[in-house]
Order: structure tokens, then C-alpha cells, then sequence
């Protein structure tokens, strides 16, 4: 449930402004009244204008909204019809007014059915960008701490100064979309610290190498952590999918199995296990069970 | 007492856009918009050797060869740029006379000070070939439909179809994009069409045959052994360096896991590509495919969003509001066309989602659309009754504020063709420094070959050969069989595989030590040899074995 905000109190407000003029509008109708017209092209702009703000909300999904305002002046003349002889020319205006202060009030009313939030490194509305895999899904192992903060702080926020640290980057490993697969993510390593997954705006081993390095650096404390680089699983993008399946588990897993070894070995040392991306250089098919640019963490010891 | 007046509207016309131009030269610093035209000045006069060359590539070779005589005559004046200043004003002139002589000397005087005010100072101060082109057609098609519809005499005809052919020769496409205009316009005075069917038969029959003649012509320049791989080569190029409609970054991403060719990818995007060897053509082709896989999917939804998004943000131009001006002066006095400006706008949505598909709905081309649809209003327009004198008065003091806040903030920072990091005297240091050395090359990165229009104003021309030892490793100059030539003068074959040559100096580029050890195998390493501000010039040395730690 998310709070109730202005924009909320706003739609609703034109929402009842709305439905007060469709009964003012209604009424005057039945009675064929001769008021000035240009009352009524008032009228009837607050109508358009109005619905346009209501139905935004409706059609947000869809985001047809530049067509909106031309249905509702067609609803709005329909009105106009039995009080007074609607010369062509004041719809003509209606319509053309009604749309060029639709496009002036966008800036001030941003949100008239375009809630996506902005991609700012990829020219988004060309892009159809899989959105259902750069989202973490309902039923993700709430116990996991998520981050997103583009490049692998984690590290940074996990090392114990105190000791020494070992960095595992483990490549091509990769959060699962299916919950349960997430949840046993870990499962071939000791009890760990912290699970978490990490959300990175990049997705090759080099730039997450260089990332870490960064961070170490930075923080001053090179001489007590060191970072390893696990060997790649053996795939490309044109082999078959049962192939990668198993070339990819069977690394991963012995991978896993060696630095599980190590962790119980040296009790003393920080370790943390971190992924550099999901298995981006498999087949599409494959890569599709993976969420996008989201890597697995988990801190030992 | 009629040819009286019509010299007289032409005067008023006249004046207006001299005033305008005048105005433009006194508070406006004259610039080329975009530094193709720059580049395309230079090629026409030969800047970089073998003398005088019309393969301008994007504007037709015969608006070069029309220069020529006039480059024989004052070969120190860029006659290229003269051409594009004397378009716009021959094209404002005959719209404002239109106009003048559609609604007579009050309003007509108004309207035409309105356009020229609102549209001149982008056209006149960052004259572009794409814009040139849009408001020469855009003129021409004007004259058209005026003389159809008010059945005026044919020399109407002669002018419109002549500036329809300059605009063509000026750049196909935008010519083109304003076809579409010029047929509805058209289509809403059918029954004068049929009325007067003979002529117009008989002047679009003339006008077809010369704008294709013209095109083939050019096209036939292009269609020989030199310059055909010329022309073969600009596909990928502009696939590539025009970026923005695939992922680059998982682009890069792919490529990185792949081996190392995430790098030569970024040199290649970054318009460094003038390898013959490691990054030549052919592996242009491979990294068209790498990006194959993450083309943008054309989101229709999305592109329909992003039209709204755009039509709101041209609240913000002074095109849009002329149109809308022009567009309600068809509303309010002639109803039986009130369809028009309806047409327009669905035409000027079509053509925008078009352009926005292919992610090249840019500010030129928008103002060539917008341009279109108003001034092809222009000719549906009733009567204007007679202003009320309080009108008329406060129109004209609207007139004289519009136009005196347009004065005091007049500003063309903005231009896009200009590199605030490279300074102009700087850039001449630099041109000096290499006429006196004609025996070594530069190679120059696009940055530092795009500053080189900024050493001086667009009206000088770059004299015969002044560029010849300038090669720039990526632009659409690159492989332009001049520099071929000059390459193949002073014996280099791959220019970036030889860059310890020692004739081979490289502006601005320090880090290519790397590049070198990966593709040429050789261990070289970069001196700065001189400074000019923001450009430097590196001499890369050969590591003698020894040397090495």
C-alpha cells in the first residue's frame, strides 16, 4: 500500500470537478438554455481538461494519453448539439486550444499517464528493455539484502579491517528468476553472514574487477584484502542449451566447492563471495533464467 | 497601378529581410550549424588537395559545380557558405512577399515581420545544408500552391520549381520530407488543379525531370572506381557512430568476454576507426553484427509516448507558435479549409513517429517539418477583415516588444558545432604549424578535426591544399580518396599501424601505446611534441629493446 500522495488528492479532485460539470452540463442541456458560448467553451475545456487528468490514471498502462483529449472534445460537443447550433469553427478551436494547453501543462502535470521511471544511460523509448527481469519478483527470499547501488559496494561495506579479507569474484554467476533456485544460491558454501544480491550497471568481469580494485583503493586497505578471479564456465552463444546447462552447473559448483573448502579452512579471515555477472555470453535461452544485472553476494566468517 | 503595387509589396518584402539580415550581421555571430558543412566548404575547394573536388557527399555536385565560377573569380570567399546565407534570404523574401501579397500591406507587413523575426536568426546564424534545403523547398512550394490557387501567372511557376531544385540539390532527404506537405496542400485546391490542369501537367513534368536529373548526376559522381568503396563505406560507419538506437553497453559487455575487442569496439564508437588492418571495414561488418543482438526493438508504445513528450517540449520553440498562429488564421477566416491545419498535424505526427523509429528526429529536421506546415498555410487564409484601429495599435506594439526582447536576448551559444576547449587562435597556431612542415602527417581524432572549422569565420575558404597533411581517423572524410592520395604521397599505408613512422605525428591522442602493442605489435610510446592550448601533438617512439624495464 503506498501512502497517499498529491497527485492522488489531485486526480481525485478533478475526478469530482469532472462530475460536476457532467451533471451542470447535463442539466443545461435538458433545459436548452442560450448562454454565451463562450461560457460554454469554457465549460467545456474544464470537461476536457478534466477528464484528461482522470482518465491519465486509468490509461496508465497503456499510455495513450496524446489521444485522449480528441475523444473527449467529440464528447464534449456532443453535449454542445441540441442548446446551439455549433458553428464548425468554435469545435475547430475547442480541439486545437484544448491540445496545444494539454501540451503546454505537461511540464507542470508530468505524470498524465508516463510513470516509468527514466533510463538515463539507454535512449529508453526505443529500447524495449526487459523490464520483468531488472526487477527483483514477488516471492524473492525476503531474507536476501538487496542493493542496488550500480557498482559492487558490497565489498566495500563487508570488509572487516580488523582481519584479513579475501574478494572471491566469481564469474558468470548470476541470480536465478525462480525463487527456489534463489533461495539455494548458497547452499554449496558454509552458513553465511550476510546473503544479499547486488543490482550493477555493467556486466563484464573486467569493468567488476576494476570496480573492487577501485573501492579497495580507495578505502585504504589494500594490504589486508586480496581478490581472486575464478576461471570462466566453457559456453558460447551458439552452443545448445542442455550443454551450457551442465558446463555451466559443473563449473559453478566445483567453483563453489573449492572456495567452501577454504572458508572452513581459515576461520580467521573474512571472506566474500561475490558474482560478476549473470551468465551474459550463453544462449538468449539460457540467459532468460537469469535476472538482469543482478549478481549474488555472500559474506563468511 | 497594379505593377505599382506589386513593386511596392516587393519593397516592403525586401526591406524586412534586409532589415533582418542586417539585424543578424550587427548582434549575431555567423557560424556554420553543424561542422559537415564545414568540411563539405573544404572538400569543394580542395583543403585537402587534388584542387577542386564537388563530391560533397551529403549536398549535390552541382550547387558545387555553380560556385565554381564564382570560386575562379574570388577564390578567398567561401562561396559555399555565401550560397547557404543567399537561400535563406531569397527563400524568407518570397515567403514574406506571399504574404504581403495575400493579405496586403497591414497585416501582411505584421505577419511577415513575425516570421522573419521568429524563423531567421536560427536559419541565418547557424546555416546548415538540411535547413537550407527545407526552407528553399518549403519557399517553393509556397509560390506553387499560390499560384494555383489564386490562378496567378506561371512565372510563379518558373520561381517556385527553381527554388525546389536548389532545395533538392541542397539535401534530398529534407526535400523529400516536405513532399507529403506539398500534397495535401495541393489536394485542398483540387478544383483549381483541374481548372488549370494543362500547366500544372506540363511544370511538375519539368520539375520531376530536372530534381531526378539532378540526382542521378550526382549519384552517377559516386558510381565509379573511386569513389564507389568511398561511398560503400559510410554504411557502417554511420551505423556505428551514430549510436543510440542498440545497447552499447551490453554491446561492450559481449565483446569484453568475447576477448579484447571491447576496446577497438569503444575506439570504433568514438569515431576512431582509421585502421586499415585491425579495425578496416570488414570488422566494422563484425561489430554491426555484435550489435545485431541488442538492435532496439522498436517499442511502438513507447515511441507514441515519446512523440507526446515531444510535441510538449516545442511549446518551448517559437516555430510551433507560428504555426499555431497561422493555423488559427485558417480557423477563424476561412472555414471551408479548416481542415487543413488538422491534416498537417496528423501528417507532422506520422512523419515524427517515422523519424523518431529510426532515432533521427533531431532539431533540424523538426524545424524543417514545422516550417513546412506553416508556411503551407499560408495560401488557405481568407480575408482578414480590416483591424480595428486599437488592435492594429496594440499588434503593432506587441510587434516592436516581441521584436526588441528578441534583440536584447539574443543569444546563438547554443550552436552545435562549436568546442568551447579548443580556442580559435590556438587552432590557427596549430594550422601554422603543420603548413610548415608539408612532409609529416597529423592524424587527428574527430574533436580535434571538428575544431579546425573554428579558426576562422564561415564566410573565408579554406585555400587549395591547406589540410593535405591533416588525416582524420574517423569522420565521413575518412577513406575520401584525396586523403588516400596524400597517404599514399608520403608512403603510408595503414596510418594508425604506423605511428612510429617518423613522419606520423598524433594530435591529442596520448594512450595508443596499447592499442599499437595489441594490433601492431609494436612497443612504442608517446612524447609530447608541442602545445597549442587545449591540442597537443605526440610523436610516438619506438621502444629500443633495451629500454625497456
Amino acid at each position: 500500500m503506498s501512502a497517499f500522495t498529491i497527485s492522488d488528492f489531485m486526480q481525485i479532485t478533478f475526478g469530482l470537478v469532472t462530475l460536476v460539470s457532467l451533471v451542470v452540463l447535463s442539466v443545461m442541456r435538458g433545459k436548452n438554455c442560450t448562454k454565451h458560448s463562450l461560457v460554454l467553451a469554457g465549460f467545456a475545456y474544464l470537461l476536457c481538461s478534466c477528464l484528461v487528468m482522470l482518465l491519465a490514471d486509468v490509461s496508465r498502462a497503456s499510455s495513450l494519453m496524446f489521444f485522449l483529449p480528441i475523444p473527449c472534445c467529440v464528447l464534449a460537443v456532443w453535449y454542445f448539439i441540441p442548446l446551439r447550433k455549433t458553428r464548425r469553427e468554435m469545435v475547430n478551436l475547442n480541439v486545437f486550444f484544448s491540445l496545444v494547453v494539454t501540451f503546454i501543462a505537461q511540464p507542470y502535470f508530468p505524470n498524465q499517464g508516463d510513470n516509468h521511471e527514466v533510463d538515463t544511460y539507454l535512449p529508453s523509448y526505443l529500447l524495449k528493455y526487459e523490464w520483468d527481469r531488472v526487477d527483483l519478483r514477488e516471492g524473492f527470499p525476503a531474507d536476501f539484502v538487496r542493493l542496488d547501488t550500480l557498482n559492487l559496494s558490497a565489498v566495500a561495506q563487508y570488509l572487516d579491517k580488523e582481519r584479513q579479507n579475501k574478494v572471491y569474484l566469481v564469474r558468470s554467476y548470476g541470480v536465478p528468476l525462480d525463487s527456489v533456485e534463489a533461495e539455494q544460491m548458497f547452499d554449496l558454501l558454509p552458513a553465511a553472514k550476510i546473503k544479499g544480491v547486488e543490482q550493477r550497471k555493467h556486466s563484464n568481469t573486467k569493468m567488476a574487477a576494476a570496480e573492487i580494485h577501485h573501492l579497495i583503493d580507495s578505502l585504504g586497505v589494500s594490504d589486508s584484502v586480496t581478490m581472486v578471479i575464478t576461471s570462466r564456465p566453457d559456453m558460447r552463444f551458439e552452443d545448445p542449451f542442455e550443454k551450457v546447462e551442465t558446463a555451466y552447473r559443473q563449473c559453478l559448483d566445483s567453483t563453489l566447492k573449492q572456495i567452501a573448502m577454504e572458508i572452513s579452512a581459515f576461520p580467521e579471515v573474512r571472506f566474500i563471495v561475490i558474482g560478476d555477472h549473470e551468465p551474459i555470453y550463453a544462449p538468449k535461452m539460457f540467459q532468460e533464467k537469469f535476472y538482469k544485472r543482478w549478481v549474488p553476494f555472500a559474506v563468511f566468517n | 497601378m497594379l505593377k505599382m503595387l506589386k513593386s511596392r509589396l516587393l519593397t516592403i518584402a525586401l526591406t524586412i529581410n534586409i532589415f533582418y539580415l542586417i539585424v543578424c550581421v550587427v548582434f549575431g555571430e555567423f557560424r556554420f550549424g553543424a561542422v559537415d558543412d564545414y568540411y563539405m566548404a573544404a572538400v569543394l575547394t580542395g583543403a585537402h588537395g587534388g584542387g577542386f573536388n564537388p563530391h560533397m557527399y551529403f549536398v549535390n555536385a552541382l550547387y558545387g559545380y555553380a560556385l565554381y565560377p564564382l570560386y575562379m573569380i574570388l577564390p578567398k570567399i567561401s562561396w559555399y557558405y555565401v550560397g547557404e546565407i543567399a537561400s535563406v534570404f531569397i527563400s524568407f523574401t518570397t515567403i514574406s512577399y506571399v504574404i504581403l501579397k495575400k493579405l496586403g500591406c497591414t497585416w501582411g507587413a505584421l505577419l511577415s515581420v513575425l516570421l522573419v523575426s521568429f524563423f531567421a536568426p536560427d536559419f541565418y546564424l547557424n546555416a546548415q545544408f538540411t535547413q537550407c534545403a527545407s526552407v528553399l523547398s518549403a519557399a517553393g512550394m509556397l509560390a506553387v500552391v499560390y499560384a494555383i490557387s489564386e490562378n496567378r501567372n506561371s512565372r510563379w511557376f518558373v520561381w517556385g520549381g527553381f527554388l525546389l531544385l536548389w532545395g533538392s540539390i541542397m539535401r534530398w532527404d529534407a526535400f523529400l520530407m516536405g513532399m507529403p506537405f506539398f500534397a495535401v496542400s495541393v489536394l485542398f485546391c483540387f478544383r483549381e488543379c483541374i481548372q488549370q490542369r494543362r500547366r500544372i501537367v506540363v511544370a511538375s513534368l519539368i520539375v520531376l525531370a530536372s530534381v531526378f536529373g539532378t540526382k542521378t548526376f550526382n549519384d552517377k559522381l559516386f558510381n565509379n572506381d573511386t569513389y564507389s568503396w568511398y561511398a560503400e563505406f559510410q554504411k557502417p560507419r554511420s551505423l556505428i557512430g551514430d549510436s543510440g538506437f542498440y545497447d552499447g553497453d551490453a554491446v561492450l559487455d559481449d565483446l569484453e568476454e568475447a576477448g579484447n575487442q571491447g576496446t577497438d569496439f569503444r575506439y570504433a564508437r568514438s569515431w576512431l576507426f582509421y585502421d586499415k588492418k585491425a579495425l578496416a571495414p570488414d570488422s566494422l561488418y563484425f561489430y554491426a553484427n555484435a550489435i545485431k543482438n541488442y538492435k532496439a526493438e522498436i517499442d511502438y508504445i513507447g515511441i507514441l509516448r515519446e512523440l507526446f513528450l515531444s510535441l510538449c517540449s516545442f511549446v518551448e520553440a517559437p516555430l510551433f507558435w507560428l504555426w499555431t498562429f497561422f493555423s488559427l488564421s485558417i480557423f477563424l477566416t476561412n472555414r471551408s479549409r479548416s481542415a487543413l491545419p488538422w491534416a498537417f498535424f496528423v501528417l507532422f505526427c506520422l512523419m515524427a513517429l517515422y523519424l523518431l523509429s529510426i532515432n533521427r528526429f533531431v532539431h533540424r529536421v523538426e524545424a524543417g517539418l514545422w516550417m513546412y506546415a506553416s508556411v503551407l498555410s499560408v495560401p488557405f487564409w481568407g480575408r482578414f477583415s480590416a483591424p480595428p484601429k486599437k488592435l492594429l495599435r496594440v499588434a503593432v506594439v506587441l510587434c516592436i516588444l516581441v521584436n526588441v526582447s528578441f534583440l536584447v536576448a539574443f543569444d546563438n551559444k547554443n550552436s552545435g558545432s562549436q568546442l568551447p576547449k579548443y580556442k580559435a587562435e590556438d587552432v590557427r597556431g596549430f594550422i601554422e604549424y603543420t603548413t610548415a612542415r608539408p612532409d609529416t602527417l597529423f592524424l587527428l581524432p574527430l574533436d580535434s578535426y571538428k575544431a579546425l572549422s573554428q579558426r576562422h569565420l564561415p564566410w573565408v575558404a579554406d585555400s587549395a591544399g591547406v589540410l593535405q597533411n591533416i588525416i582524420p581517423l574517423g569522420y565521413w572524410t575518412t577513406y575520401l580518396p584525396q586523403i588516400e592520395d596524400n597517404l599514399a604521397r608520403h608512403g603510408i599505408g595503414n596510418p594508425m599501424g604506423e605511428l612510429d613512422n617518423p613522419k606520423v605525428f598524433v594530435v591529442d591522442l596520448q594512450f595508443l601505446s596499447d592499442y599499437m602493442k595489441r594490433h601492431h605489435n609494436k612497443d612504442v610510446e608517446s612524447v609530447l611534441v608541442q602545445r597549442f592550448g587545449a591540442m597537443k601533438v605526440f610523436k610516438y617512439k619506438l621502444n629500443v629493446q633495451g629500454d625497456v624495464e
